[in-house]
C-alpha cells in the first residue's frame, strides 16, 4: 500500500484507540474492551464489550460485540449475522459528521442498543429478517403480491431449475399435496418444487433457525417437515409485519440434513406485479478507446452512464455493484425483465452484449466498495472512476481516494425526487498565477415533504425519481466523463441540470446551473 | 502514556520465525523418524519427543536448534550414557552421514544445511517421574546420567500463558519473545535465551505483575529481570521444574557484569517509553529498545529492518508528520444527502 494516504487513517484510529483507552478500555493490540453503563428501566448494568477498529473505519463505525452485557439479555434485532456484531448506525449518516468518529458517542449508542434490546426494540420498524440467515446467495425468489394477496397456501413454482430466479405461479389447484400418496410414491411432478405462503403476522425477534420457524407457525409445522422432507415444498413465503409498517415478505430455501434436520436460508425475493413494477416510474477520437473507466454502482444513473459512454467508444469499463437486478428496477434500469435476478453488473453487462459490439474489455464485480483499500486500488487501475452510488460512505471514500492519488473521479446523483441531476468532478483546480481556485457549488438543500414509499418484501424505501431524470443524470455524467477522457477538463467542477423547476433560487428555473456562472448558464454547456 | 498495544502485535509478528517453523518441523520429523526405525532403540523403547524453545513456541526469528528428547522408555540401569550416545550416533550417522552429525557431551547434532538450523538429539532414561540424560561436568572423565525434567516446563509454560491474559489472549508466551528479542540487542552472548526466559517465568510466578496490555508487561517483567539479575548471578537461578536445581549457563562473572548493566539500561528505555505521551516518541523508544530482526542488519545501519514498526504518521526521529483528519468536517459528499442514483 502507498504510504502517504495511509498516514492520516493510521493517526485517525490510533486518536481513536486512545480515547477508547481513556475511557478505561484494555487494549490486546487487537480488541479493545470496556465497559459500557447502561439502564433498563430503574436498574442500571454494566456490560463489557469488545470494540475492533477495523479497516474501514473512519468511513464506517468500529465493530462492536457484546462480551457480557452485565445482567441478562437475549440479542434479537440489529446484530450481524455472521458474527453478532452490532448495527449501531445506518449507512446514511453522512460520514463527514459521524457520531462514531467520538468514543463517548460509541459508548452512548451501544448503551442505547443494549436498553433498546431490553425493552423488546419498541417501535422498530425495520423489515430485514434476512440479515438474520444464512443466505442462498445461487437464485431469487419472484412472486406477484397481487396474486398472493388475500391467500396462503401452497403455490406451484417454475424454474427452480437451474434459473437465477424461481418465480411463484399458481396455487396448487387441489390445495393440499397428497402426503399420504407421497409416502408411498414420492411426490408426483406437479406436487414439487412448491411454495409455501404463509402469514406470521407480527414479529418480535428475527428467525434465525427451523426451531425459531417452528415457534411462530405453530400447528402447520409438522405438515411442512413431511413434505420439506419429501422433496415437495422447496421454497417458504412468509409475510410479516414489524411496529406500524406496511407488511413484508421473507423468502426462505429449506434444505434436510442427513440428521433429518431442517436448515433454513434466506433467499433473495421480489414482487413482479404491476405495482412494484410502475412503482419507481417517476468509438472516438482522443484515444477513449483505450482509457479504463470504473462505473461504481450499476443502478439507475449508473447503467446507463455505462451503456452512454459504452456507446461513445470507451470499452473498457469496470462495472461494480452488490446487488441484484430486482424487476421493479427494470423501469429505470439500462437492463431489462431478462436480467432479473442477476447481479446489477452483469446484468449491465448482458445488455451491452445485446448490441452486438466487442465487450471482452468490460469486467462485472458483485461488490461494494467499502474500505479505503478497495476506494484506493479503484481509482488507482482506471483513467476516470464514475460514482453512481448515492452511498454517503462510497462517495467519501472515493473523494477521499481520488484527492489522495490526484486522479480524476465524477460523482452523479438525482436530487429531489427527480428536480435536479447533479455531477461534481474531481480533483478541483487549485489556484494558479491567472485564475483562482476552483469550488464546487454549495451541496443542495434538503426539502422535507417526501413521502417514503415501499416496495413489497423490499425493507428499504424506494426512490419515485422518474427514468426521465435518471437518464439526465446519466447523460450529464458521461458528459463530464467523456470531457475528463479527453482530457479537455473544460467543464465546471459542478453542473446541476433543473429538470423540474424548485422553490429556492438558483434551483427555481429550468437549466442548467453551474460553480463557475450560479446565476444562469442555460448556454454554458 | 502512548499505549501502541496494536504495533506490539506487529513487533511480534516481526520475531515470529516463520520459515524456520516449516524447516524445523521437517528436521526433527526426519529425525525422530530414524530413530524410531531402529530394531535396538525399538528395543530399548524409543519414544522420541520435541524440547525446548521451539516445543514451547517461544523461540524467535531465527531459529537456529531444535531439540529433541529420544526417551528410552525401557533402558534400564545398565544403559551406560556413553552407550546410549554411541548407539544414536551410530543410527544417526547411517541416516544422515557421518559429515553431518556431529558428537556432543550430552547429545548427537544433526546438521540440516539446506534449513540453516541443527537438531539436537538427547537420549534419556527414566528416573522415576523424571528423566536422567547425559552430561559431562567438567571435573568429570566421562558422562553421567543427570536429572532434568524438560517435559514439565513445557506444562508449565501453557500453565502461565493460560493464567496471565490480556482480554483473552494468554501475555506469557508473548512477554517470554519480547524478552527474548530485549537480551539478543542488550545483551552480548551468556546467559542465553533460556535463562531469560526462566527468569520471565519467576517474574510472573512472583504474583507482582500489575499491567493491563502488552507494553506494560514487558516494562515490569523488564524491571524485575533488572532487579533480580545481581542476586541471580551470585546464587543461581532455581530450575522450576526441579526442586534445588539450578540453571547451568556458560555465563562468567564478566558476562553477568555486562548482562546486568545492559537489562538495567534496557528497563530504564522500556520505562520511558512506556511513559512517554507523544506516540511518535514512544515509538522510537521502543524501537530502540527491541533492536533489528535478527539475520537483517544491514552494516551502514539505514537499511535496518526494525523488529517495532514506526507508525507511518511519525518520522524516523520521533517528530510528527502533518497527517490531518481523514472525513471530520471535510465536504465529502459535494452535492449533499438526499442523493438517488
Amino acid at each position: 500500500m502507498s504510504q502517504v494516504w495511509k498516514e492520516g487513517l493510521d493517526a485517525e484510529r490510533d486518536a481513536y484507540r486512545h480515547s477508547l483507552i481513556d475511557l478505561g478500555f484494555t487494549d490486546d493490540g487487537k480488541i479493545l474492551r470496556g465497559p459500557v453503563p447502561w439502564r433498563h428501566g430503574d436498574r442500571e448494568h454494566t456490560a463489557t464489550i469488545d470494540v475492533e477498529i477495523t479497516e474501514r473505519f473512519p468511513f464506517s463505525p468500529p465493530r462492536v460485540r457484546v462480551v457480557d452485557a452485565g445482567a441478562a439479555l437475549e440479542p434479537t434485532f440489529h446484530l450481524e449475522r455472521e458474527d453478532g456484531a452490532l448495527c449501531l448506525w445506518t449507512s446514511d449518516i453522512p460520514v463527514e459528521t459521524a457520531p462514531w468518529h467520538h468514543a463517548k458517542e460509541l459508548i452512548l449508542k451501544t448503551a442505547g442498543w443494549l436498553a433498546q434490546t431490553a425493552a423488546g426494540w419498541p417501535d422498530d420498524d425495520d423489515r430485514d429478517l434476512e440479515r438474520y440467515l444464512e443466505t442462498d446467495g445461487e437464485r431469487m425468489l419472484v412472486y406477484d403480491a397481487d396474486r398472493l394477496e388475500g391467500r396462503t397456501g401452497y403455490f406451484q413454482t417454475t424454474g427452480t431449475l437451474g434459473n437465477p430466479a424461481a418465480r411463484v405461479v399458481d396455487p396448487l389447484p387441489w390445495g393440499k399435496p397428497n402426503i399420504r400418496k407421497m409416502r408411498s410414491k414420492g411426490p408426483r411432478r406437479r406436487e414439487k418444487h412448491l411454495t409455501w405462503f404463509y402469514d406470521v403476522g407480527a414479529v418480535t425477534k428475527p428467525i434465525q433457525s427451523w426451531e425459531d420457524l417452528v415457534s411462530v407457525i405453530g400447528d402447520e409445522t409438522s405438515t411442512l417437515q413431511e413434505l420439506i422432507s419429501a422433496d415437495s415444498v422447496q421454497f417458504i413465503l412468509l409475510r410479516y409485519r414489524r411496529g406500524d409498517s406496511e407488511p413484508a415478505t421473507l423468502a426462505l430455501t429449506t434444505r434436510l440434513e442427513r440428521t433429518g434436520t431442517i436448515r433454513i436460508y434466506a433467499c433473495e425475493s421480489a414482487d413482479t406485479s404491476i405495482t412494484t413494477r410502475t412503482l419507481r416510474a417517476g468509438v472516438s477520437d482522443h484515444g477513449i478507446g483505450e482509457k479504463k473507466v470504473a462505473v461504481v454502482g450499476c443502478g439507475a444513473v449508473g447503467s446507463h452512464v455505462a451503456n452512454l459512454l459504452f456507446r461513445a467508444g470507451v470499452c473498457h469499463i469496470t462495472l461494480i455493484d452488490p446487488e441484484k437486478l430486482r424487476p421493479g428496477n427494470v423501469i429505470r434500469h439500462f437492463a431489462d425483465d431478462r436480467f432479473v435476478g442477476m447481479s446489477k453488473p452483469l446484468a449491465v453487462h448482458g445488455m451491452l452484449h445485446t448490441l452486438g459490439l466487442d465487450t471482452s474489455g468490460i469486467k462485472s464485480f458483485s461488490a461494494r466498495v467499502d474500505s479505503p483499500e478497495q476506494a484506493i486500488e479503484v481509482i488507482s487501475k482506471h483513467d476516470l472512476v464514475i460514482d453512481a452510488t448515492a452511498n454517503a460512505r462510497a462517495t467519501a471514500l472515493l473523494v477521499w481516494a481520488s484527492e489522495q492519488l490526484d486522479r480524476p473521479m465524477v460523482t452523479t446523483c438525482v436530487q429531489r425526487e427527480g428536480g435536479l441531476a447533479r455531477v461534481d468532478r474531481f480533483p478541483i483546480f487549485p489556484a494558479d498565477e491567472t485564475t483562482t481556485a476552483e469550488s464546487h457549488l454549495a451541496s443542495t438543500p434538503v426539502l422535507g415533504g417526501g413521502i417514503s414509499r415501499y416496495e413489497q418484501g423490499c425493507g428499504s424505501p424506494v426512490s419515485t425519481t422518474p427514468p426521465l431524470a435518471a437518464v439526465a443524470a446519466a447523460t450529464l455524467c458521461a458528459r463530464v466523463a467523456l470531457d475528463e477522457l479527453k482530457m479537455a477538463q473544460s467543464l465546471p467542477a459542478t453542473l446541476v441540470e433543473v429538470l423540474a423547476p424548485q422553490p429556492d433560487q438558483p434551483y427555481d428555473r429550468i437549466g442548467i446551473v453551474t460553480s463557475r456562472l450560479t446565476d444562469r448558464a442555460e448556454a454554458d454547456v | 502514556m502512548a499505549v501502541l498495544g496494536n504495533y506490539f502485535d506487529e513487533a511480534l509478528s516481526n520475531i515470529e520465525p516463520d520459515d524456520d517453523k516449516k524447516n524445523a518441523a521437517k528436521a526433527h520429523a526426519e529425525v525422530s523418524a530414524a530413530l524410531r526405525a531402529d530394531e535396538r532403540l525399538k528395543k530399548l523403547g524409543i519414544d522420541p519427543v520435541l524440547i525446548g524453545s521451539y516445543k514451547r513456541n517461544v523461540s524467535i526469528k531465527r531459529v537456529k536448534d531444535v531439540d529433541v528428547f529420544g526417551r528410552l522408555e525401557e533402558a534400564d540401569e545398565n544403559l551406560t550414557p556413553a552407550a546410549a550416545l554411541d548407539l544414536f550416533e551410530e543410527v544417526l550417522a547411517a541416516e544422515f552421514g557421518q559429515d553431518r552429525v556431529e558428537r556432543q557431551p550430552r547429545s548427537l547434532k544433526i546438521n540440516f544445511p539446506d534449513f540453516d538450523l541443527t537438531v539436537d538429539a538427547v537420549p534419556a532414561r527414566r528416573c522415576g517421574d523424571h528423566w536422567e540424560l547425559p552430561n559431562r561436568p567438567e571435573e568429570a572423565e566421562r558422562a553421567q546420567w543427570v536429572e532434568t525434567n524438560p517435559l514439565l516446563l513445557n506444562d508449565l509454560t501453557i500453565e502461565m500463558n493460560d493464567t496471565y491474559k490480556v482480554n483473552d489472549m494468554g501475555i506469557y508466551v508473548p512477554i517470554v519473545k519480547l524478552v527474548r528479542q530485549v537480551r539478543r540487542t542488550w545483551v552480548e552472548d551468556h546467559p542465553g535465551g533460556f535463562f531469560f526466559e526462566i527468569m520471565t517465568y519467576w517474574a510472573f510466578k512472583s504474583g507482582e505483575l500489575t499491567a493491563i496490555t502488552t507494553p506494560e508487561y514487558l516494562v515490569q517483567v523488564l524491571e524485575q529481570i533488572a532487579a533480580t539479575l545481581p542476586t541471580i548471578a551470585e546464587d543461581g537461578l532455581e530450575d522450576p521444574t526441579l526442586p534445588d536445581k539450578t540453571i547451568s549457563t556458560k555465563a562468567e562473572e564478566a558476562d553477568f557484569e555486562q548482562a546486568i548493566e545492559g537489562i538495567n539500561k534496557a528497563a530504564e528505555l522500556a520505562r520511558k517509553a512506556f511513559n512517554e505521551g507523544d506516540d511518535c516518541k514512544s515509538a522510537v523508544l521502543w524501537r530502540e529498545l527491541l533492536g533489528v530482526i535478527k539475520g537483517v542488519e544491514d552494516d551502514d545501519n539505514d537499511n535496518d529492518e526494525y523488529v517495532f514498526p514506526l507508525p507511518s504518521y511519525c518520522n524516523t526521529d520521533g517528530t510528527r508528520k502533518n497527517a490531518t483528519s481523514v472525513t471530520r468536517g471535510a465536504a465529502t459528499v459535494p452535492a449533499g444527502s438526499d442523493r438517488f442514483a
